[in-house]
């Protein structure tokens, strides 16, 4: 696996202002998730605290693909009011372990809908803070 | 590690006084900064401290990686059964938050 990350934000994606971000599964990069995430809800106007919340989830889902050896794919989409965030990767050890059930039942604390697949080696998950 | 301004990265400082030992952190518990912390706190024990503050004050966001360090530590000290205690101190915003989701905020000490 190499390193490294990529964002893009095509010109037909403007208009919704949609970002899409790539990041190694490693620990380190879930700052970088994290303010990806924040700056999506800014540009969604949410709040502090649904900011905070969204941060908060968009961290916890991604560690939970952390150490896959898969790349994480985010795609932040910021609306007036609403955020989505879709991501996809590998399950990692993270999943299974003991803080696994404690991530998710925090993210789903946090924001208006959510959902996490897991299926052929693949997980993905979305979810949607406002609107 | 280097921080990136407006957002420090993790650290930690101890203060200790024989048994006691105040752990103040700082900056962003997640998955890549809790294995130190960790390391901070499972150290202090097996060097005989037996009550511990961990003031998380200036920390501006904690997952559930950095919860379950917590949550280790206090299982060892009430394990442990020599009267030992855990107490957080400085819960404020995001922080306190994930703490009231979870219902931490009554299973540990918590101090203002």
């Amino acid at each position: 696996m190499t390193g490294g990350v990529t964002a893009e934000a095509a010109e037909s994606d403007r208009a919704s202002s949609r970002v899409q971000l790539r990041l190694p599964p490693e620990p380190e990069f879930l700052r970088l998730a994290r303010y990806a995430a924040a700056d999506a809800a800014a540009r969604a106007g949410l709040g502090i605290d649904a900011t905070d919340d969204v941060r908060l989830a968009v961290s916890e889902l991604c560690t939970l693909l952390t150490g896959s050896g898969v790349v994480i794919s985010l795609e932040f989409a910021a609306q007036e009011g609403a955020v989505v965030v879709c991501g996809d990767g590998a399950p990692g050890p993270q999943l299974a372990g003991e803080n696994g059930e404690l991530a998710q039942s925090l993210v789903e604390a946090v924001v208006d809908d959510f959902r996490f697949d897991v299926e052929d080696g693949r997980a993905s998950f979305r979810i949607r803070k406002g609107g | 590690m280097s921080g990136i301004e407006g957002s420090p990265a993790f650290a930690c400082t101890v203060e200790r006084d024989g048994t006691r030992a105040t752990v103040a952190a700082s900056g962003e518990i997640d998955l890549a900064s809790s294995p130190e912390l960790r390391r901070e706190l499972q150290a202090l024990l097996d060097d005989g401290v037996r009550r511990m503050v961990v003031d998380l004050g200036a920390v501006t966001f904690i997952d559930s990686s950095g919860l379950g360090v917590l949550v280790g530590a206090l299982k060892r000290i009430n394990e442990d059964r020599d009267g030992g205690s855990l107490e957080i101190r400085g819960l404020n915003g995001p922080v306190r938050k994930v703490f009231e989701i979870t219902g931490l905020h009554e299973t540990f000490v918590v101090r203002d």
